[in-house]
């Protein structure tokens, strides 16, 4: 799955500003999160169109980028989490940062690992469901 | 007090007979050592008989720091290397040194003018003198010091920074006089004044350059410490400290005439302006030796005084610089230009050189603080890969320009867009 990702100084009315240009250019947002350091944070958005997205946030002149994450679906019961990590971890990858949800009886937990190709044929192999 | 009431207080006619004399001797001595000024003169048709004296000046060519970067590092030299006894360096305009050179007379010259200076300011051998100007290719630390040794004052040689220290010495060792830049100076009384130490000191005066200052400046500084605080003016091409200073009346530089020329020049026409008027000033160095310069272009505004002094000094005076006509900073002492910053960028390659300089001064210290525009191509959406970056950039700019920076990334765009000359620099700190 495509993930967004903007540079954003951190300054009042910036966030404004992204999730203003996304309603202008109708796209939905999933899930976020940010990253942020003394300066600056990275916005990470899953949304309706990623491509779209893109491109209406450079012509913004927003530095932004595609980065491949994996989102996967699991049940809202203790232990989802550790399973899904046990997987990645028994196979060799390294997760780079992560985020989630869960609401009723379903969780999202989206991840950026070293190696996203493997990453998502390992936990294919054990049945778990994507976004 | 006066070092050398001869020369100092030589009457106008006498001076410019020996400063004509010098120029003749020093014309010859340039065109048969110097193969840059050679070519020069020949393209402008000038023969060594065409100057006769100071009146036939502006007919020598100009010379500027480019000229010095251009025969980097020693092809202006006018003697063998085995007459050079002194290497220094000063920040060029894109990450080549300027290197300049010193005879032994040279040096020599060099304590003569400084200790001018030292009497000037009132320090004698009485005094005990803590120089906290930096030792090493820099003119600061070493010039002050053979003026020092030269009037036969007790020298501490702390060279730059390490405040501790300095302040340490300046309780235990009961300096009288102290030389560093300005602003080091303030950032001095400051501690002295939080750790309430400043009954234990006995500073009398303090001689003060490497950077433009302010009237407002030396007023906090006199009254936050209660001495007398003394500009001493100079540049490495010229000499080092010393080619200008002031006496006790804070009235404007004496210059060291009988060994440098100054003139007021416009720096658009680049012709001499009438006495009293403000330009750029312009030396020509009558003794040097080993780098001897024709009409060295300081980008230095300031004004020449001619009057006697109340000191009794006749020698000219020049006004306290009051701005610059490229756009050099003076930094914590040290000389940094715009372009040093864009080539330390152009080098990383990942930026596009879109960036702006902050320069601000903060508990009267210098800061220094530059904006990078992140582009597209190495945005990464880890913190730890921009952070690596602010790194890389930061090591860049500190090994070309030698002093500290923050490196701040911002978002494409948002730094102004200038037509015409890109405006570079802000600096905030009124001087």
């Amino acid at each position: 799955m495509k993930q967004i990702s903007i540079f954003v100084e951190n300054k009042p009315g910036r966030l404004n500003e992204v999730t203003k240009i996304l309603e202008n250019c109708d796209i939905n947002i999933l899930a976020l999160t940010v990253a942020d350091s003394n300066e600056y944070g990275i916005l990470r958005l899953l949304v309706s169109n990623a491509e779209s997205a893109l491109d209406c946030l450079k012509n913004e002149n927003f530095s932004v980028k595609l980065v491949d994450v994996i989102a996967v679906n699991v049940s809202n019961i203790k232990g989802s989490l550790h399973r899904i990590l046990s997987v990645l971890s028994d196979g060799g990858i390294s997760v780079e940062y992560m985020y989630g949800y869960a609401e009723g009886e379903i969780a999202a937990l989206i991840f950026k690992t070293n190696d996203p190709i493997l990453a998502s044929k390992l936990l294919e192999e054990n049945n778990f469901k994507f976004l | 007090m006066i070092w050398n009431e001869h020369i100092e207080c030589m009457d106008r006619e006498q001076i410019e007979k020996l400063q004509s004399q010098r120029l003749c001797e020093m014309v010859e001595r340039v065109y048969y050592n110097v193969p840059f000024y050679r070519k020069k003169m020949q393209v402008l048709g000038l023969e060594i008989g065409d100057i006769k004296g100071i009146e036939d000046l502006h007919k020598l060519p100009f010379t500027t720091k480019d000229d010095l970067r251009e025969n980097y590092p020693f092809g202006m030299f006018a003697v063998p290397m085995s007459q050079v006894v002194r290497v220094h360096a000063s920040s060029g305009t894109t990450g080549l040194p300027t290197v300049v050179g010193y005879t032994r007379n040279d040096l020599s010259n060099w304590s003569e003018i400084v200790a001018r200076a030292l009497y000037g300011a009132g320090v004698s051998k009485e005094d005990r003198i803590q120089n906290s100007y930096g030792y090493g290719l820099f003119t600061g630390g070493l010039g002050l010091h053979g003026g020092a040794e030269k009037v036969g004052a007790t020298i501490l040689p702390l060279s730059g920074g390490n405040t501790r220290k300095q302040i340490q010495s300046l309780v235990d060792f009961e300096p009288t006089a102290i030389s560093c830049t300005p602003s080091y100076l303030l950032y001095l009384a400051e501690t002295l004044k939080e750790e309430e130490l400043l009954d234990k000191i006995k500073l009398r005066v303090a001689i003060l350059g490497a950077e433009p200052w302010t009237e407002n400046m030396r007023k906090e500084i006199e009254k936050q410490l209660n001495i007398k605080a003394i500009d001493i003016y100079g540049l490495s091409e010229i000499m080092g400290p010393g080619v200008s200073f002031e006496c006790i009346n804070q009235c404007g530089s004496h210059i060291a005439e009988d060994h440098f020329i100054p003139e007021i020049i416009d720096p658009k026409t680049l012709k001499p302006l009438p006495r009293g008027s403000e330009g750029e000033l312009v030396f020509t160095t009558i003794t040097k030796e080993a780098l001897p310069l024709f009409r060295y272009r300081t980008k230095d505004l300031s004004s020449l005084i001619y009057e006697t002094c109340e000191c009794g000094r006749t020698s000219v005076r020049m006004t306290k610089i009051t701005g610059r006509t490229d756009d050099m900073l003076i930094i914590r002492g040290v000389n940094v230009f715009p372009s040093q910053i864009e080539s330390a960028l152009l080098e990383i390659g990942e930026t596009q050189p879109h960036y702006m300089i902050y320069v601000d001064r903060v508990n009267n210290l210098d800061t220094l603080e530059v904006w990078v525009e992140v582009d597209e191509k190495f945005f990464s959406d880890e913190i730890k890969q921009l952070e690596a970056l602010t790194r890389k950039i930061t090591k860049q700019i500190v090994n070309i320009i030698g002093i500290s920076v923050k490196v701040k990334l911002v978002e494409p765009k948002t730094i102004l867009r200038s037509e015409g000359k890109a405006k570079r620099v802000v600096d905030r700190r009124h001087i």
